[in-house]
């Protein structure tokens, strides 16, 4: 018989790297052995293989092999991985690693990439300890074992792994020992072609640390001990898979169905609406120069006005329009309850001053936690100079649309300061008599025409009318831009009653 | 389908900014997790990065997303991540990965009221020190701090530059009144905004060396699944990338990692000076504090006080030259910042007691009185 001269696997090993750090009888040898059989049998693209390790003894893994590895941080391979295969989907990304780094450290990440069914495959190498530090306990010690600081017994119940992937949503779950070569290799050729979050669990005593001292001294000693006290099962019951000493260790394939994975599920969600065919992280998603559909609404600000033409006020990255008039720094503050749209009051005055009216503005906001009926201000400073204090903290005009907001403010008005408010739900009290009041039944106004929500328009144009910053054609450009599609006339109804009547109150 | 590029005139909030340009950059990987004052950041890209076509996930925790962005950055995506400073303390280990791999990435951190929980809406520029240390070892990272929505939209664009320039992460370091201003901001048309993508393997497959740097002692960097075969790890390697974990491979190695940086400080740092010409005081600043000072400023000199302003636009490298040249020219350096002393102790360094420096602090919540400011000017400016 002719003796090999080779390794049969040499072309994917790196050989200047021999020999590895793997002790006699560890079952990271054996399973990597598999796994790299498992990638030439099955014919996969070696080039496309991306290995994945953490910290360990398993983590050296990534090393010795001749594919693109990636040896990173305690715990972190599978969020590490997550990134890699969303960024290429063509990439087949298998994280190798032990059970400290992936089911103590690395716990959430585990639980979350099998929940999200993540395309990778995780081979979980479980030899009950963190060995590379000396054989401490982990998350899968057994109960009642040794280990370098369970010296007494180990006091604590193991993760029963198995049980805990398909808890999580993983669509791949195996457990076999390193004994059971040959299942170890077909296992991972079956996660390879699986599409979605495939975990495989290798049981594999530490021979030096947990072996050593749980009576298992030599890796002759271990493959004998799993030979004789596993139970290979067709349909394993996840539940009972539990590693005691004294029972026999449950192996075999304890889940294998079809689920689509991650990236399937945001194309089911979000390709037809957007238009878009698929999605990854190194931008080769072409993406056409037209609008083909218009943008789903949402509340973001999305819509910007087009820049100048040629021969228009000139514009650059530093924002130079030219502002129509001189203005004095002026600051205006809204204040009333969270809900009465005054973010988007806001919003709307700030786009008509530096979009429209070519004003230098800044408009910053205040609230508190409440989602509804809290205190909330916001505040809008204007200015033909640049504007450096960003906050209004000596307003010129208020507009208040809630009592308890004028409670709040008063000691912010000052004796020249202008306010506007909405007739029906602000009585105004104790404001210095030098402070001009105008008042509008903007609520009111607001339901008489449909709806109570546009109020804030409302006020808006009341406030339009009675204050000499804004043209009325420019802040309707700004509603235009504002409010939600298919809404426009009515607002600009709103902003229209608010108007004439703030032009019946000029004196 | 929605542009990358939202070209036109907007009325922005500085994290809503930071988006744009982080799309107009082409970012098109997202992993983070949600953190006052940064929330805003984080959904405004789960709407526009599908839109784009790119990939937005809302990672378990901190820890995880930015392992996330140094995967996704060696599968060749320009990826980013907002948080703020709890979140900022739990990325570091993975920003010392990043270091290590010289893996582009960004990281924006929008400042808040610290340490630990702090003033989780209003707030503070404590975290400063903590991005050019907060990983432990020896180490060099960029990192800039915008003033205005505009510049967030700026910044964000260049903080992806440099990052696949050098391969390093970039920091973007906000602040929350900046994150949540809003203001107009200008988006150029597409052809106009210039991005650099890191440097290919210009080598044949076998006798490419992952971590053999040029000159500029950046390496060319492999992208995973073209065939490199290539190993990356977090140990210390050699230039193969295989890890030797000698003396003798530590010191090239991070001396390496720290003078891709420092040797070519000149050309990445960027920051903006006023009157300093005959300036007797000069007022260190960035952020909101710059704007601040920039307040300061014009009433100081129209009351005849001969001040200038510094603007620090990248914060890390810091710019020891010219602060070094101007501590000749001066009486003192007034540094403003929301901390109780963090770039201070920079100035103070690189002046070498030619003149002196001063601190007005801030311990955060709110931005500066301008007073407080003033009062400093008018102080040591009267002094001999």
């Amino acid at each position: 018989m002719e003796v090999a001269k080779k390794h049969p696997l040499e072309a994917l090993i790196r050989k200047e790297r021999m020999p590895h750090i793997l002790c006699t009888g560890c079952g990271v040898g054996t399973t990597m052995a598999n796994m790299i059989e498992a990638f030439v049998e099955g014919k996969f693209d070696l080039d496309k293989i991306t290995l994945v390790s953490g910290i360990g003894c398993s983590g050296r893994v990534a090393g010795y092999l001749k594919l693109d590895g990636f040896h990173t941080t305690h715990g972190r391979p599978i969020a590490f991985a997550t990134g890699l295969k969303l960024t290429n989907p063509d990439l087949d990304v298998v994280v190798f690693s032990g059970d400290g780094d992936l089911a103590a450290i690395g716990g959430n990440h585990l639980i979350h990439a099998a929940r999200r069914n993540i395309d990778i495959k995780v081979i979980c190498i479980n030899n009950f300890t963190y060995g590379m530090t000396g054989g401490q306990l982990g998350p899968t010690t057994p109960t009642g074992t040794w280990s370098s600081t369970s010296v007494y017994g180990n006091y604590e119940v193991p993760f029963n792994l198995p049980y805990l992937l398909c808890a999580c949503g993983a669509s791949y779950v195996a457990r076999w020992t390193s004994a059971h070569a040959h299942h170890i290799k077909n296992s991972i050729l079956e996660a390879m072609h699986h599409k979605g979050f495939s975990f495989i669990e290798i049981i594999s005593a530490c021979p030096v640390y947990w072996g050593r001292k749980n009576k298992l001294r030599t890796g002759k000693d271990m493959v004998k001990f799993f030979l004789e006290h596993t139970e290979i099962k067709r349909h394993p019951e996840p539940e009972k898979a539990l590693i005691q000493m004294g029972t026999p260790i449950l192996c075999g394939v304890f889940v294998n169905r079809e689920q689509p994975d991650y990236l399937e599920m945001m194309k089911a969600q979000l390709s037809k609406k957007l238009g878009i065919p698929e999605f990854r992280g190194d931008g080769k998603v072409a993406l056409s120069e037209e609008e083909k559909k218009p943008v789903p609404e949402t509340r973001l600000p999305l819509r910007a006005h087009p820049p100048a033409k040629q021969g228009e006020a000139a514009w650059g990255t530093s924002g130079q329009v030219k502002p129509p008039k001189k203005i004095r720094p002026t600051q205006i503050k809204v204040a009333g309850l969270g809900g009465q749209g005054l973010g988007l009051l806001g919003l709307i005055m700030g786009r008509t001053a530096s979009i429209f009216e070519g004003y230098n503005a800044v408009y910053t906001q205040e609230y508190g936690p409440e989602a509804r009926g809290g205190a909330s201000s916001s505040g809008l400073v204007i200015s033909s100079d640049a504007i450096n204090m960003p906050y209004t903290t000596e307003p010129d005009n208020l507009v208040i649309m809630a009592q308890g907001a004028l409670r709040k403010y008063r000691k912010d008005i000052r004796k020249d300061s202008t306010i506007f408010i909405d007739k029906d739900l602000v009585k105004p009290k104790d404001i210095p008599s030098s402070v001009k009041i105008y008042a509008i039944p903007a609520t009111r106004t607001a339901e008489k025409l449909g709806r109570a929500v546009v109020a804030n328009i409302v006020m808006l144009g009341f406030f339009t009318a009675l204050t000499p910053y804004f043209s009325v054609e420019n802040v309707e450009k700004a509603v235009r831009m504002s409010v939600p599609r298919g809404t426009e006339e009515f607002n600009l109804k709103a902003f229209k009653a608010g108007y004439e009547y703030g032009i019946g109150q000029r004196a | 389908m929605a542009k990358d590029v939202l070209t036109g005139i907007h009325f922005l909030s500085g994290n809503y900014a930071c988006v744009e340009g982080a799309i107009a950059g082409g970012c098109r990987f997202y992993a983070g997790y949600p953190i006052t004052p940064s929330n805003e950041i984080a959904e405004r890209m789960s709407v526009r990065m599908p839109q784009v076509g790119g990939i937005y996930i809302q990672m378990e925790d901190e820890l995880g997303s930015m392992a996330a962005l140094v995967g996704a950055s060696w599968a060749g995506a320009k990826s980013m991540s907002a948080t703020s400073g709890p979140g900022f303390s739990l990325m570091q280990e993975n920003v010392g990965l990043a270091a290590m791999m010289e893996a582009p990435c960004v990281i924006v951190n929008v400042m808040r009221g610290s340490p630990s929980t702090g003033l989780p809406t209003a707030v503070g520029q404590a975290d400063v020190m903590q991005a050019r240390w907060g990983s432990h070892g020896d180490y060099e990272i960029i990192a800039l701090s915008p003033s205005s929505p505009q510049e967030c939209f700026d910044f964000t664009i260049k903080a992806f530059n440099l990052a696949e320039r050098w391969r390093v992460p970039a920091i973007v370091l906000m602040d929350e009144v900046v994150g949540h201003m809003w203001e107009r901001v200008i988006i150029p048309p597409k052809e106009d905004i210039k991005l650099v993508f890191r440097k290919k393997p210009s080598k044949p497959k076998e006798e490419f060396f992952p971590f053999k740097a040029d000159k500029d002692l950046v390496p060319e960097m492999p992208i995973a699944g073209e065939g490199y075969r290539f190993h990356v790890t977090g140990l210390t390697h050699n230039t193969k990338g295989y890890p030797d974990t000698t003396e003798k491979a530590q010191a090239p190695l991070v001396r390496r990692l720290v003078d891709k940086i420092r040797k070519n400080a000149e050309v990445i740092l960027d920051i903006e000076e006023y009157y300093t010409e005959d300036a007797e005081v000069i007022l260190v600043s960035y952020g909101i504090s710059y704007r601040v000072c920039q307040y300061v400023l014009s009433k100081a000199r129209s009351d005849g006080l001969k001040v200038g302003v510094v603007k620090l636009n990248t914060i890390w490298p810091f710019p020891e030259r010219r602060i070094q040249e101007l501590a000749k020219q001066i009486k003192a350096f007034v540094v403003v910042e929301i901390n109780l002393g963090q770039i201070v102790f920079e100035v103070e360094r690189v002046s070498y007691g030619r003149c002196k420096t001063i601190l007005v602090p801030h311990a955060g919540g709110y931005i500066h009185d301008p007073e407080d400011i003033y009062k400093a000017i008018k102080k040591v400016s009267s002094r001999k």
